[in-house]
């Protein structure tokens, strides 16, 4: 049953993969949005397979390139971040890059959506030790 | 303007040997072997050097071997991820072109002259009635959004060269068509030089 659950969202994934590259964002965020309660019902909240989908939502939101849209990636970002920081434990310099992410979700055009989270996240990532500073990549 | 198109020489046979790993990459989990392998090569060849974003993907990845991409990339990184692997690893000069040179060492970009090709009918023939014809000769990566690259067959290559030729002599034909017409045809003897070369072709629009 488990099983049918992950292939199904696996398959909404996909076809939301598909309607981003289509520009059917709003088909997209649907899409994600029956992903991710299937996977949160079937593997649990805080289950690393989470991020991909939420990755993708966060992608056909910032194509919408409209403010609420950038806010509510920026609100996903945390929650991948989160995610993220668990996943990547043995990997710190992708928690700093993934740090660096959300800090552009919170960017939209030249405006900062959330300035105080930006400032905590700016705080964060100069107290990291300059190994897991990492290599910027995006 | 009628569009712009790109034409380039493609490594065809490369593209063919390095398309598991791309589909590995767009699946976004672990890499193998042979993957990672892939990626290095490109990695060391020089162009990414002038694109630091491509760099920089690279190395995360390469550092990460443990880690499913799905987990540190989003998929806008993956797509980067595949085109530039494409472009450095099977077209010449890391598929570099410019809009200001439309006619270069290894590329040529119809911008003004589109119009009087698309007057010609196999020109018509291979670049646009092909490419609704058939879905075959659309190359599965890079795409972004509805846009990617078509390969012409090399029986058409030659077909190419056979329709250049009277443009390459009339002294009536406008100049920029002209040099790009030669422009096509050097690309086109390029191309029809080895097995595994091909013409590969994109709008720029």
């Amino acid at each position: 049953m488990e099983e049918e659950a992950l292939q199904k969202a696996e398959r909404l994934e996909r076809e939301a993969h598909d309607a981003i590259a289509e520009f059917r964002l709003e088909d997209a965020v649907r899409l994600l949005g029956e992903a991710l309660a299937i996977r949160e019902a079937s593997q649990s909240k805080g289950h690393p397979d989470l991020i991909w989908t939420l990755s993708l939502w966060i992608e056909a939101l910032r194509w919408k390139h409209q403010p609420e849209s950038a806010l509510e990636a920026a609100n996903l970002g945390e929650r991948r971040l989160a995610l993220r920081r668990a996943a990547l434990a043995g990997a710190p310099d992708e928690v700093t890059c993934s740090l660096r992410e959300l800090m552009d979700l919170y960017t939209f055009e030249d405006d900062m959506l959330d300035s105080r989270r930006m400032d905590e996240l700016r705080r964060e990532l100069a107290a990291l030790p300059e190994t897991g500073r990492g290599e910027q990549g995006t | 303007m009628a569009g712009e198109l790109l034409i380039q020489v493609i490594d065809i046979g490369q593209f063919r040997a390095i398309r598991p790993a791309l589909d590995e990459v767009k699946a976004g989990r672990a890499l193998g072997l042979e993957s990672r392998t892939v990626l290095r090569e490109a990695a060391a060849s020089p162009f990414p050097r002038g694109d630091l974003n491509f760099a920089g993907l690279l190395a995360r990845i390469l550092r990460h071997p443990e880690l499913e991409l799905r987990v540190f990339l989003a998929q806008h990184d993956l797509d980067a991820v595949i085109e530039g692997v494409v472009h450095v690893l099977c077209f010449e000069n890391g598929a570099e072109f410019s809009l200001t040179t439309l006619v270069g060492p290894s590329w040529v970009v119809l911008d003004s002259a589109f119009g009087a090709f698309m007057d010609l009918d196999w020109f018509r023939a291979l670049f646009l009635n092909a490419a609704l014809e058939s879905e075959s000769s659309g190359l599965p990566y890079p795409r972004r959004f509805d846009l990617g690259y078509r390969v012409l067959r090399r029986e058409d290559v030659a077909r190419m060269v056979v329709g250049l030729r009277p443009l390459l002599d009339d002294p009536a034909v406008a100049f920029h068509v002209q040099e790009a017409a030669q422009g096509i045809a050097r690309l086109a003897a390029r191309a029809l030089s080895r097995e595994e070369l091909t013409l590969a072709h994109t709008s720029l629009l």
